[in-house]
């Protein structure tokens, strides 16, 4: 998916995120990219049912609850 | 006895030694010293090296000793402690330049545990700039090399333990694994490293880049040394809210019994996906042999993994919140690898990462389902042997990667490493063959919350089959007077 430099400088400026040259912003397009196909991808899952997390313990009878 | 000879010994071995005063630990320490001297210039394995320190600590533990107040078996023996784990008095750089003149005010839970059993600590060991990386090739202290072959990295981000460890230099070292770094540096450098259950052992102290995922591990020459390493930090700490009141086995009481009743899972899907054929074979001869033990195995099916890239979002944004304020101030003090691999993390919406945090669950799932039908699981610790420290790219079953750029490293090396960080369960890693190179290769184990005494019980009863057994890096191990390259 395609991210523009422009998107992120605008997103930078709006929302005090840390200043980047636009070097700076070059190096990092791709790796935004990266992340925005992950998140695409995930977004199609059907997650609101999922449970809230939990610490991990073992049970009385060695079961994790 | 050759004073050098008593370097070839495990903990579980000298220990006894040091008890019945047959030997000092002001002896061991000095080897140890020398070793460090003869070794560390090529391994870049320290960052601070605490001679005198050591030396003053070796003769306390020795004191203590002969008026009759031995405190175990850590008691004399030199260990490491990785440059991210706070030490009163004594300089704490993460591996970073900002923090280069750091001087903490106290010690770390587990260098509190450590001095309190009487171990010596040796100094302050090299790592992957604030721990946030695989290969250890550290921009402000130098890359640390491994000794199996010095041209190649040793893992990272506790690639300085692992090295260390792995050539005789310390018994012992801490680790930290916020994402493998532990396990894979245990895997490239042929030692063993666990990552225990988060809430084991408490992280208070640790300079950590990543609040949910972070851990605490030893790195140890032999599993049972592992184990009672472990036994030493692990535990409730009350200042840790992460920690878990969750009474504390005897890790090495048990060790040698019966693993024939226990069943362990191969993965289906993932684990095996992306594989050097070289570690593909010898993890597959190493599942052989646990069966041959009497173990039975079974397929077990781990179907959300293929969402597992979500969970580096989650450590990208950790990362990110606890550096905001410093790269705003330092970002030139970065290296560029650290800092443009957090980066990213700022164009993530809060939205996104509680997607990533459900994904993150339906994953703790799937492991939670196929470990009530088997006791373990067993995996690669790493896809790829150890390679060039200076690699831009490497092949894989005849395709090539880059691994050049922010991260790239740590996708490939640690992609079966950090889905444990973020599932929370114990995974050791031991030595289960060598490639052609001679280069170590890991094999991994994977097991329910809180049930490291398994895990060792398994890797100990495998570390007596396994083809590595008993070998040192040759270049570096005590006693070889030859200065030769090793032709790994």
């Amino acid at each position: 998916m395609s991210v523009s430099k422009e998107t992120l400088r605008a997103m930078t400026q709006d929302f005090g995120l840390i200043e980047l040259s636009d070097e700076e912003l070059e190096e990092v397009l791709p790796d935004v990219e990266f992340q925005v196909a992950i998140l695409k991808k995930i977004r199609a899952l059907a997650l609101s049912r999922v449970p809230p997390a939990r610490q991990l313990r073992p049970g009385e009878d060695g079961e994790i609850k | 006895m050759k004073n050098r000879e008593v370097l070839n010994f495990s903990i579980s071995e000298l220990a006894p030694k040091i008890e019945s005063r047959e030997v000092s630990p002001v002896e061991v320490t000095q080897v140890a010293l020398e070793q460090l001297e003869r070794v560390t210039p090529r391994t870049n394995s320290f960052i601070t090296v605490l001679s005198d320190k050591a030396l003053r600590q070796a003769k306390e533990a020795e004191k203590a000793i002969m008026r009759g107040d031995y405190r175990g078996p850590l008691h004399g023996i030199p260990i490491g402690i990785k440059d991210n784990l706070v030490t009163k008095g004594i300089r704490t750089t993460i591996g970073s330049k900002i923090f280069s003149d750091y001087i903490p005010g106290e010690d770390a839970f587990v260098v509190e545990r450590v001095k309190k059993a009487g171990a010596v600590i040796l100094g302050k060991e090299n790592l992957h700039e604030f721990a946030i990386g695989a290969t250890s090739n550290n921009p402000h202290y130098g890359a640390v090399h491994n000794p199996w072959s010095l041209d190649l990295i040793p893992g990272g981000s506790s690639g300085g333990s692992a090295a260390n460890v792995a050539s005789c230099v310390t018994f012992a070292s801490f680790g930290t694994d916020a994402g493998g770094s532990v396990r894979m540096p245990a895997s490239l450098c042929g030692v063993v490293g666990i990552k225990p259950t988060y809430g084991r052992v408490s992280q208070r102290g640790l300079l950590s880049s990543a609040f949910v995922n972070d851990h605490i591990g030893p790195l140890t020459r032999t599993v049972r040394d592992n184990a009672l390493m472990l036994q030493i930090i692990a535990g409730r700490d009350p200042l840790d809210p992460t920690t878990l009141p969750v009474p504390v086995p005897d890790y090495t009481a048990k060790i040698d019994g019966g693993i024939r009743r226990l069943k362990m899972g191969i993965p289906k899907n993932y684990f095996f996906d992306l594989i050097d054929p070289e570690v593909d074979t010898a993890v597959k001869k190493a599942i052989i042999a646990l069966e041959e033990m009497g173990i039975k195995s079974k397929q077990v099916s781990l179907p959300n993994l293929e969402y597992a890239p979500a969970l580096r979002i989650i450590s990208n944004v950790e990362n990110l919140v606890i550096h905001e304020d410093i790269i705003r101030k330092h970002k030139r003090d970065y290296g560029e690898d650290v800092l443009f691999r957090m980066l990213p993390a700022e164009y993530a919406t809060a939205l996104d990462l509680a997607r990533c945090f459900r994904v993150q669950r339906i994953i703790i799932d799937d492991f939670i389902k196929a470990l009530q039908e088997v006791d373990f699981i067993v995996t690669p610790t790493t896809p790829v042997p150890a390679y060039p420290i200076d690699a831009q790219a490497i092949t894989i079953a005849g395709v090539p990667y880059s691994i050049k750029g922010p991260g790239r490293s740590s996708s490939i090396i640690g992609r079966n490493t950090f889905i444990g960080n973020h599932i929370g369960l114990p995974a050791i890693s031991l030595p289960c063959g060598l490639t052609e190179k001679g280069l170590p290769i890991g094999l991994q184990l994977i097991g329910r919350a809180f049930e490291e005494g398994i895990l060792y019980k398994v890797a100990y009863h495998y570390e007596k089959v396994s083809p590595v057994k008993g070998k040192h890096p040759r270049l570096l191990a005590p006693g070889n007077s030859t200065e030769k390259e090793h032709d790994g």
